[in-house]
């Protein structure tokens, strides 16, 4: 079992190389150009969204010249010209069209703010949803031993001391992209992220306290490193108001498990509490049966 | 005169030795009487009795550790094996569920859909087809008032219906045993309410494929799952066409073709397991067996509307003669079944072949020794640990086999296993949001009077039942459960349930002590540490505690910190929260004029670390 502290003075990058997952080139060039530098600006934040199911890559963002394509999907192929009058696709690059239903992305992408990067994924072909989700979050495809998550590897090559809120995801259940010896968070509210104890504030300072004591002294490794992390947390956020928050530029984010998630990723990253790697999911992706016919749809249940 | 001696001696023999193994009952005459090797693990007798009820059970009732004690271990288990013990306090509580004995006709014929009775009231003439913008109010009305008159509800009534009777049965079930596998394999063959075509079918799914089979077979757990109106929509079967049957033949509609959904799942998840050795061939062709199976037409405007007519003009005598099959709400398709032949993980299927070979196939995948194991591994891993000894988990899997598939087999050979005693078992396993909140209703002995408040505390503590989308169910280790945010939430949830801030239940504190107050926050740690949490060591946990929940000499240590802490403050005025009030309704009997607060000690036990685990 590697702990925190040997992986960070052991260096990242030689432990992540001696077998828990290759380490991509691009992080071992910048690791060893500026061991001053952090790796990432304390202002860098990652947000990472899975959309499970998932998301077929190839209707969303189709290489609509591609001959091979229209041969293996006579049926779901869309063109620029359309198969509806409305169904047509908008045309990126004279190679690449968005599917319609993605066309908010459009004006991101003719500001150069948006990039798309095609034909990547896992070499594990496996027909199993599960195992191919499973091989994405733990970053290692055809090891389904890995106890850690991509997320969490990469969290800790920051270069620095974690802070308690160093990675956070935004789900009811941590993702397997942020298992790992990196401290992470799972909140699905951060306004429930406190102990409660209503109409008695010094009950609720009991029993935070009285909670605190137990969780540092329990014999459970796991809900006694969860505990810590919580407290410490809470903590942080003590400090804070968690009060109302007002998104800036007039966003109005949807109300939907995704919106609320990233409205408070928003507002953890304003609160200034060290959030450097975020997560996120947005479900219901696998369209099972009657894909795209009549019309092209992209998502399980949105309207075409 | 010799002859007869001898015989008359033969006789009285054998009438003494059937006389002998009837009074040990029919079964227990084939099989040696169970014993718990619980001492070599060096448990007391109530230290083991307690591991039994907190792995067999939603957790501990105040006294039943002493009463498993007195019954006897072993007979205490056979008993929940059995599973057949009068249910008559439970019923009284599930009657305000007035659905839960419906069919499933009946239940699609009064949750029906908005979409169905704008129909239904456009036929009528009770709304006109263009009356929507203008009067949207009166129209509204109009609807409202058409569903009252014809007795319709909103799904989400059955919604509360389905939840409210789980947590029920979970508290109150004298068949704990039962009650918990039914949950295990609700969520092993996996269905959810947040798939819109099946969510109307659930109840039944889980009463009668479910529920009757949980301590049964594993091979009719699987057909009865299979053939559920439920599954079939859920992952998709129902719509499955052989691509060389004679209705794929006649409508040249391409949209209708083979679905593999279900046959892939059938597989990967309730079966084998993923590396159990399929290959994508066997799927394709596992599922060209399956096609055919579907939904048989149920409601007024139910499923398989297209095919109704030709069901009834032909009759069901005709059908059965033409190969198609009808029982409750399955059908057989035999026109959309694929008639070619196959070949599934080797075995060969003749052509021409019907209904039965998928009967045949799944009972081939059900005495499959991947199954086996895949099954033993995820009862081991429910029972015993997170991670279960491989030697245990052979075992199981060989009992398994020897036994048909006998889910009773494959307990008795773990709970006689010395791995299920030991040390590192006892007390390894985390509770599930389900049985944490199940297990503190039990040990408070609560009256639950609204099971369902409880289920916005189980969506916050990440175990919204019946609602989770992958097939895969809620997966069953600690890892899941135990995250920031959750352990927050089980947290806030005991302290908000001992002070009697969550409507749903009512409970006396005192008199859980035989109505004998502590005199001090030492003395009621004391006492309810061990209600609560029976057969443990807690002095760890007093010695911690005390000192904190003493008011006298923290008193000036507490209004420091409230004081210091505005943020504190700030934090306990949240906006007020429908689930709980602040009112001590007079139910709930916890103040005492001590200078500790009863039911804060309580709250801070049922959040406590040891209080997370069983």
């Amino acid at each position: 079992m590697i702990t925190r502290r040997a992986f960070l003075k052991g260096g990242g990058l030689t432990l992540l190389g001696m077998g828990i997952g290759g380490v991509p080139t691009f992080l071992t060039r910048a690791a060893t150009m500026n061991t001053v530098q952090p790796l990432y600006g304390k202002r860098n934040v990652l947000v990472c969204i899975f959309q499970r199911g998932a998301m077929d890559g190839l209707m969303a963002v189709t290489p609509f010249t591609d001959n091979h394509l229209k041969a293996a999907r006579p049926d779901l192929f869309v063109t620029p010209a359309g198969t509806n009058g409305d169904k047509a696709l908008l045309d990126l690059d004279g190679r690449f069209g968005l599917h319609p239903a993605m066309r908010a992305f459009e004006p991101l992408y003719r500001e150069q703010r948006l990039g798309i990067v095609h034909g990547m994924g896992s070499p594990n072909t496996t027909r199993s949803h599960f195992d191919a989700q499973d091989y994405m979050e733990s970053g290692t495809p055809f090891t389904k031993s890995t106890d850690s998550g991509w997320l969490n590897r990469a969290a800790g090559m920051l270069g620095h001391e974690a802070t308690p809120f160093q990675a956070v995801s935004l789900t009811p259940a941590m993702p397997r992209a942020l298992y790992g010896d990196q401290p992470a968070l799972a909140i699905s509210n951060l306004k429930d992220f406190t102990v409660q104890s209503k109409g008695s504030p010094k009950g609720a300072v009991v029993a935070a306290r009285s909670f605190e004591e137990l969780y540092d002294q329990t014999s459970s490794a796991l809900l006694n490193e969860t505990g810590k992390e919580s407290f410490e947390a809470m903590h942080v956020l003590q400090q804070v108001d968690t009060g109302r928050y007002t998104p800036g530029y007039g966003a109005v984010y949807p109300v939907s498990p995704l919106g609320n998630a990233l409205k408070q990723i928003a507002q953890l990253i304003k609160m200034d509490v060290g959030l450097e790697v975020a997560f996120a999911e947005s479900g219901g992706w696998d369209t099972h049966f009657n894909q795209g016919l009549p019309t092209v749809s992209l998502h399980a249940t949105w309207p075409t | 005169m010799k002859n007869t001696h001898r015989y008359t001696v033969l006789l009285v023999g054998i009438l003494i030795l059937i006389a002998v193994s009837a009074s040990r009952g029919p079964e227990s005459a084939t099989r040696p009487r169970m014993r718990f090797p619980y001492e070599k693990a060096g448990l007391t007798k109530n230290e083991a009795a307690a591991h039994l009820l907190n792995r067999f059970t939603y957790g501990p009732v105040p006294g039943q550790v002493d009463a498993v004690v007195k019954q006897g271990l072993e007979n205490w288990f056979e008993q929940q094996l059995a599973g057949a013990l009068p249910e008559s306090d439970l019923n009284i509580r599930l009657q305000t569920f007035d659905a839960l004995t419906w069919t499933n006709t009946q239940i699609v014929n009064t949750y029906r859909r908005n979409g169905e009775v704008l129909r239904m009231a456009r036929a009528d003439g009770v709304l006109k087809n263009d009356s929507t913008e203008d009067d949207r109010k009166a129209y509204r009305d109009q609807l409202r008032r058409y569903r009252e008159q014809h007795g319709f509800r909103p799904e989400r009534d059955l919604t509360r219906q389905l939840v409210g009777q789980k947590i029920v049965r979970a508290v109150y079930s004298p068949d704990q045993l039962r009650e918990v596998l039914t949950e295990f394999w609700m969520n092993h063959f996996n269905v959810s309410v947040t798939k819109n075509a099946c969510s109307r079918f659930i109840l039944s799914y889980e009463r009668d494929a479910i529920r009757p089979n949980a301590l049964g077979y594993f091979e009719d757990l699987l057909l009865a799952t299979a053939q559920s109106p439920a599954m079939l929509l859920y992952l998709d079967n129902f719509s499955s066409v052989g691509n060389d049957s004679s209705a794929r033949r006649k409508t040249n509609n391409r949209r209708r073709g083979l679905n593999e959904n279900y046959a892939r799942e059938v597989m990967e998840l309730h079966t084998l397991g993923v590396d159990g050795g399929y290959t994508q061939t066997d799927v394709t062709e596992a599922a060209r067996i399956l096609t055919g199976w579907t939904v048989y037409p149920m409601g007024d405007e139910g499923f398989g509307n297209g095919y109704k007519k030709m069901l009834d003009n032909a009759g069901e005598e005709r059908l059965a003669a033409r190969g198609f099959v009808h029982h409750d709400d399955f059908l057989f398709l035999a026109n959309r079944h694929d008639k070619g032949e196959k070949t599934v993980l080797g075995k060969h299927f003749a052509a021409g072949g019907g209904y039965e070979e998928g009967k045949t196939l799944l009972h081939m995948l059900s005495r499959h020794p991947a199954t086996a194991t895949f099954i033993a591994r995820k009862i081991a891993i429910r029972f015993v640990s997170d991670t279960p000894p491989p030697a245990l988990v052979d075992r199981m899997a060989k009992a398994f086999s020897e036994h048909n598939g006998d889910i009773k087999a494959v307990l008795r050979s773990l709970v006689t296993s010395s791995e299920f005693w030991d040390g590192h078992a006892v007390r390894a396993k985390t509770k599930s949001p389900v049985e944490l909140m199940a297990s503190s209703l039990r040990a408070l002995n609560a009256d639950v009077k609204d099971p369902y408040i409880f289920f916005a505390w189980l969506r916050r503590m990440g175990q919204p039942l019946y609602h989770y989308q992958a097939p895969t169910g809620f997966p069953d280790r600690a890892q899941y459960w135990i995250n920031t945010g959750a352990l927050l939430n089980r947290m806030n949830f005991g302290l908000a349930l001992a002070d009697g801030r969550i409507r749903g239940a009512a409970f006396d504190l005192l008199a859980i002590n035989g109505n004998h107050e502590p005199e001090s926050a030492q003395d009621a740690l004391a006492a309810y540490s061990t209600i609560l949490m029976p057969g443990r060591n807690m002095d760890e946990t007093i010695k911690r505690l005390t000192p904190l929940l003493t008011a006298h000499d923290l008193q000036q240590k507490i209004d420091k910190a409230a004081a210091h802490n505005n943020a504190g403050e700030a934090l306990t005025m949240q906006e007020p929260d429908s689930l709980t009030d602040d009112t001590n309704s007079p139910q709930i009997r916890m103040e005492t004029d001590s200078d500790y607060r009863l039911a804060q000690v309580l709250g801070i036990l049922l959040g406590s670390p040891e209080f997370q685990r069983r």
